[in-house]
This record gives structure tokens, sequence and C-alpha cells, in this order.
């Protein structure tokens, strides 16, 4: 079987070269010359070229959707959204990214083909103990701080400060409105990561985190489903609530039995995910299936991809209307002081010039 | 307290306006016809690790309601929309209390009279019943007081009290619906009271079009009916400030196109993807437009938002606040 994955630039992206190395697969940024069973384009970017590839069949590797990513101002958002109109196979790389695309795109094959951990953090046991005895504060690399209105210990002992990773711009403001002891550390020290994102990045830092064996805080992101059970491997918080995140992290620093049982529910968690080798096998096995039938019918032709290009740039054009009249807006207001300023430079320079 | 049986919760509020709010509320109080006083109607959610009864506070007697909150035997009691009830009712039922906060729909009539005719009444007397409001609330003696913990969609709601935490919409189960093809011509609605600023924002989209603005409120057996009947769905603050209507949750989950003024907070929420955002009437009108002429273009954006309206669903949101505040209560 001879497959090619598309990649936007060098170097490859982790997952990708895993895959390749695996299967012993051609990684291109763009179409090569040669024929091919399969091509795999690895990220909206490369579904640019992906049909200018020969091949057989063309798929569409999804572990996130990229306009999820992006802000409504950005005009790539729309022409990030048309890639999954695209009449192709999609692999996608967790339970909620089958989910979704069963959803948008219900007429596509669509195989699941878990990919494995995240690179960069052994999955070996820690020297920790619950109650935070094996806990040495961090000297200049930690945030530390320390609460005020500590309440009794439920559970085992709290003598340490809760060791917290904290992953995302969103999870520095639960971690401020915590009031029991907790310090700031690397993600291998951590008691829990906090990763608050509402979009995804569940299967990134807190993923890491569970074969470090931490425990995690994580906000409703899509794929937060895909690893964390509430109140049992890990809490799932509502979105735009740093309290409640704030209060689950009070309680894993009070009650240190519980965040010994969630830990060790995660750890299992991460004991179960597939190993890179299992994940390689998974896809072998589905482009085969994909190479080995035909697509369905009705997957031949990028039914919906107008229809989504059109409100796609109604929403844009909405957004560039908003734009606009704001900055109308503040031009119909009093000048600013920097307005004045510059005026004033400017009669001062044109009254020199003209002595 | 609860092991080895579901947390038997009482739910607390104006069945018109919070049956939604509750897991199986909208059945609880369509059951049968309403009688006077406060009525105890058992609300379960079917995939719910709790027991809901609701119990409807409309023109009801505080005695009636304690009693009616008594005889359900609550773990725990949901004083919805926590500003409308009785603090005595609430001290008398027997049980932890957890107080929804929600803004008023409206200024209080005096205030409203401090105006011209057709007028809004000056900003100085809006900020003095804004802040008597808040007075009335939280103080001694105060419905809020009478609560252990107080939770908000919006945490800006409750300026001046000891908010607990932000919770998301909760939607009543049943109202969830898978989205379905728009009919010719879409069917646009806004489900919400008439404000000067609602009326402002839906000016030019009620001139040019079709636009039916249910605006005196709905009774529950009416609820799930005009869902079905809806393509898309108007929802706007109150005021000028952003705010999130619950409405734009019930939306979602009902598969409806949302189009909004800008929500604060988003609950996750994204828009351009999820829902389309229509700051001004001028946009409001242009997205319309583009709606009538083809009913399915944002259909993307409805199966995106009914997605994420899975967040929403009462059974899941009820359970995880209800399980943390007790557990945050021992």
């Amino acid at each position: 079987m001879r497959v090619c994955f598309l990649i936007p630039s060098l170097p490859a992206p982790a997952a990708v070269a895993e895959y390749a190395r695996r299967l012993d697969a051609v990684v291109a940024t763009a179409a090569p010359d040669d024929a091919f069973d399969v091509a795999v384009a690895t990220d909206w970017t490369t579904t640019a070229h992906l049909f200018e590839v020969r091949a057989k069949r063309h798929a569409f590797w999804v572990d996130h959707f990229a306009h999820r990513r992006m802000g409504t101002w950005q005009a790539e958002r729309f022409a990030a959204q048309l890639a999954y109109d695209l009449p192709v196979d999609f692999i996608a790389a967790a339970p909620w990214v089958r989910d979704t695309l069963a959803d948008l795109r219900p007429e596509a094959r669509c195989e699941l083909v878990t990919s494995g951990p995240p690179a960069g953090v052994a999955a070996e046991p820690r020297a920790s103990s619950p109650g935070g005895a094996s806990a040495a504060p961090s000297a200049g690399t930690s945030a530390a701080r320390s609460g005020g209105t500590s309440a009794a210990p439920s559970g085992g002992t709290s003598a340490a400060p809760l060791r917290v990773h904290l992953a995302g711009d969103e999870a520095a403001a639960a971690f401020a409105a915590m009031t029991e002891p907790a310090e700031e550390v690397a993600l291998e020290r951590a008691d829990v990561v906090v990763m608050l994102s509402t979009v995804d990045g569940v299967l990134g830092a807190p993923l890491a985190g569970f074969r470090a064996g931490a425990t995690a805080v994580v906000g409703p992101a899509q794929d937060a489903a895909d690893l964390v059970r509430d109140g049992e491997n890990g809490f799932v918080e509502d979105a735009d609530d740093a309290r409640g995140a704030a209060r689950s992290l009070d309680l894993l620093a009070r009650d240190r039995d519980l965040l010994a049982r969630l830990q060790h529910r995660a750890r299992a968690t991460a004991d179960a995910w597939p190993t890179w080798d299992d994940a390689a096998e998974a896809m072998r096995a589905a482009l085969e299936r994909l190479i080995a039938e035909d697509p369905p019918d009705q997957a031949r032709w990028p039914v919906r991809l107008m229809g989504d290009a059109i409100a796609g740039a109604a929403v844009f054009k909405q957004e560039h209307a908003t734009l606009t009249a704001e900055v109308h807006r503040l031009h119909a207001g009093p000048p600013s002081r920097l307005r004045r300023a510059v005026d004033g430079l400017k009669r001062r320079a044109k009254a020199r010039l003209q002595r | 307290m609860t092991a080895g049986r579901r947390l038997r919760v009482a739910f607390a509020g104006d069945a018109a306006r919070f049956a939604a709010w509750a897991p199986g509320g909208i059945a609880a109080v369509t059951g049968a016809a309403r009688p006077s006083g406060g009525t105890a109607r058992p609300a379960d959610g079917a995939a719910s690790r709790i027991a809901a009864t609701f119990v409807d506070t409309r023109d009801a007697e505080p005695d009636a309601v304690a009693a009616s909150l008594r005889a359900v035997r609550p773990d725990v009691v949901v004083a919805l929309g926590v500003a409308e009830h009785d603090a005595e009712a609430l001290a008398g039922a027997g049980a932890p209390v957890l107080g929804v906060i929600l803004p008023a729909e409206r200024p209080p009539v005096w205030a409203l009279k401090a105006g011209a005719p057709g007028e809004r009444p000056p900003q100085p007397i809006l900020d003095a019943a804004a802040a008597e409001e808040r007075g009335r609330l939280w103080g001694p003696g105060s419905p809020g007081a009478a609560c252990d913990r107080l939770v908000a969609i919006d945490p800006l709601d409750a300026v001046g009290a000891r908010l607990w935490r932000t919770i998301a919409p909760p939607v009543d189960d049943p109202l969830f619906a898978p989205v379905g093809r728009a009919h010719r011509p879409p069917r646009i609605a806004c489900l919400a009271p008439s404000t000067e600023h609602r009326e402002e924002w839906l000016a030019e989209a009620k001139h040019l079009h079709d636009v039916r603005h249910v605006a005196h409120g709905i009774t529950p057996d009416r609820l799930p009916g005009l869902l079905d009947e809806i393509d898309v769905g108007l929802v706007a603050a109150p005021t000028e400030r952003p705010t999130f209507d619950h409405r734009a949750a019930l939306h979602l989950a009902a598969g409806h196109l949302l189009v909004t003024e800008s929500l604060r907070p988003l609950h996750g929420l994204e828009p351009g993807l999820d829902l389309v955002e229509a700051a001004t009437p001028d946009a409001l009108g242009r997205i319309l437009e583009a709606v009538r002429t083809a009913p399915d273009l944002h259909r993307r954006t409805r199966i995106r938002g009914r997605l994420k309206a899975e967040r929403f669903r009462a059974s899941h949101v009820w359970s995880r606040v209800l399980h943390d505040f007790l557990r945050d209560l021992a």
C-alpha cells in the first residue's frame, strides 16, 4: 500500500511522523510525481494540493476543526470550513471528531483511528504520594500562591500545596480564584492539569498529564468526553465558570484521598489509551478498507460546498460591516489626543516650511 | 445522604417562565390543570441522577409554597429566579436552597413612570432602580439571603451578591430536537417580552420580514409546539447591556438557527459557527434577507449549534451542579 501524507510545512507534525514511519509512507508539502493508493491531507491548507496527487483514494485525516480556532474576523475561517465539505473519505483521530463529522457529513465515509498519546511526557509513575508529602517546593520555575480561607481537610491531610499545571490562557483565572494553597509547576510534576478551553485540546496536555500520574480539571471542550469522566478520573467544568474550576481545585487540595482516587483512575485511562503502534496498525487497516471499496455515490460530489461558501461569506461580510461601522463611529467622534497631537505637528511643520 | 438513590430536587419558580429549565419540567406542569397555590408535580429527567419535582409558585401564597416544598421532602431546593421568591417560603422548605439569579426583564414600574410617555426614563432613575433592586435581593431577610448558595448564568446579573458559580443554561431534555429542513418561507420568531431595546433591534426586521414576536409570555403547554414551528430564533438582550438570554440555549436545543445580539458570556458558543450575530438592526435585516432567499443557507450553523447545545441538557447540568452544591455544603 503506497500512502502519501500531505503536510503544510516541514517538519511534519508529530502524529503524522509517527504514522509515516510505521507505514513507510511518503510525507510531502506538495503533490509528488509518483502515483499512490491513497493520498491523505493532514491539515485544511493541504487540501489545496490533495487532488493534484495521483491516487486511487483521497482522504482527510482530521484531529481538530481548524475554523474553531479562528476568530470571526479571520477570512481564512470560512475557507477552513469548506475543507470539510470536499468529496473525500475522512479519518477521525478521536471519537468526538468522528461524531461531529457524522452530523456534518453523514454521506461520507469516516474511519476512526484514535491517535497515540502526545509526545514529550514519559509514562512513568512519579514518586508522589497523596497528601503531598513528597512535593518539594520548586525554586524559580513555579508561581506559588497561598489561600486565606482554608477549610479543614475532608480527606487525607494536605500539608503541601496542590501542584497545578496550567494549560491554556483560561486556566490562570481559576488558579487565581483558588483559596487553598497551590503552586504552579511543570506538567511532569503536577498533581492536576487545568485546561479550560471550550474548543479542544483535552487530548493534549491533560492526556499527557494522565500518563504522568496527574488528574485534570477541564472545560467543556469537544474532546473532553473522550478522556475525562466527571468525578471519576477528573472534573469537567462549565464554560465561563472559573469559580467552579477553582472550587474543584480547592476540593482536590483539601481532600488528598479524592485526589489519589482520581489520579489512580486517570492513570488507568492513560494505560488503556492506544500506543502509536496500535494506532498505526489501525491506520493501516482503515486505509486498506477505504482502498478496497468505492466511496458511496452521494459522497462523490461537493454537495454542500457552495452553500457553505455563501453562508460563510455572509457571516464574514457581517463582521466586516460591523467593524466598518465601528471605525466610522470612532472617526465621527471627538478627535483623540493622538489625532490632535498629529494635527499640531503637521501645522508646525507646515509653518516652518513656509518660513 | 443520597447513596443508592437519586437526589430528590424541588425546582421552584413561575412555571410559565421556568418550566423549560428543569428536567421534565414542561411535562410536569402540563400534565394536569394547574390548581391555585404552590403545586408540586414529579418532573423526572429520564437519564438523570436526580428525581425532580416542579413547584409552581405563580400566584401562590408563601405558606402554600413552603408546604408544597416540604411535601416533596427534597434533598435540595432550586429557587429559579430567586428575586421573585419569598424568603420565608424558602427558609421553610426544610432543605438546602440553591438560588438562581436572573436579570429583571424590565425596570420597576415606578422607574418606568419617571420617564415621559413613550420615552426612556433618565439614566440616574434607572441606576437608582437597579441599586434598590440589589438591596432588596441581597439584604437581610431577602430571598437571596435565604439561599445557601447563589448561581447565575451571567455573573454580571449577580453584582452585589455573593455568587457561588456560573452555570450553563439548562434546557428541559424533551425540548431537544434534531435539525430539520427549514420551511419555505422560513419561520422566524422572537419569543421574548417586549422592551424598548428589543423593539429597536427588531424594528427593521419586523418591517421587512415576517417576524413573529411572541411578547406576552408562552405557557408551558404551548412551548413545545411553538418550538416545532420555528426555523430561526431571534434573541436580544432586554437592555443595552449584553447578557446571555436563556432563550438562546432554548433555540439551539430545538435545532433552530440562532440569530442574536452579542452574547456575554458565550457559554462556549462560537459566533459565526454555532450562531449568527447581528450587532445592529441593519445587520439583522441583512441576515434575515439572506435566510429568506435561501432558508437552508446556515444549515451547518444549525447543526453545530445543536451539537453544542448538548452541554445545556437540564438533566446533565443540574446533576453536576447539585451534587457539587451538596458536596460544597458538607
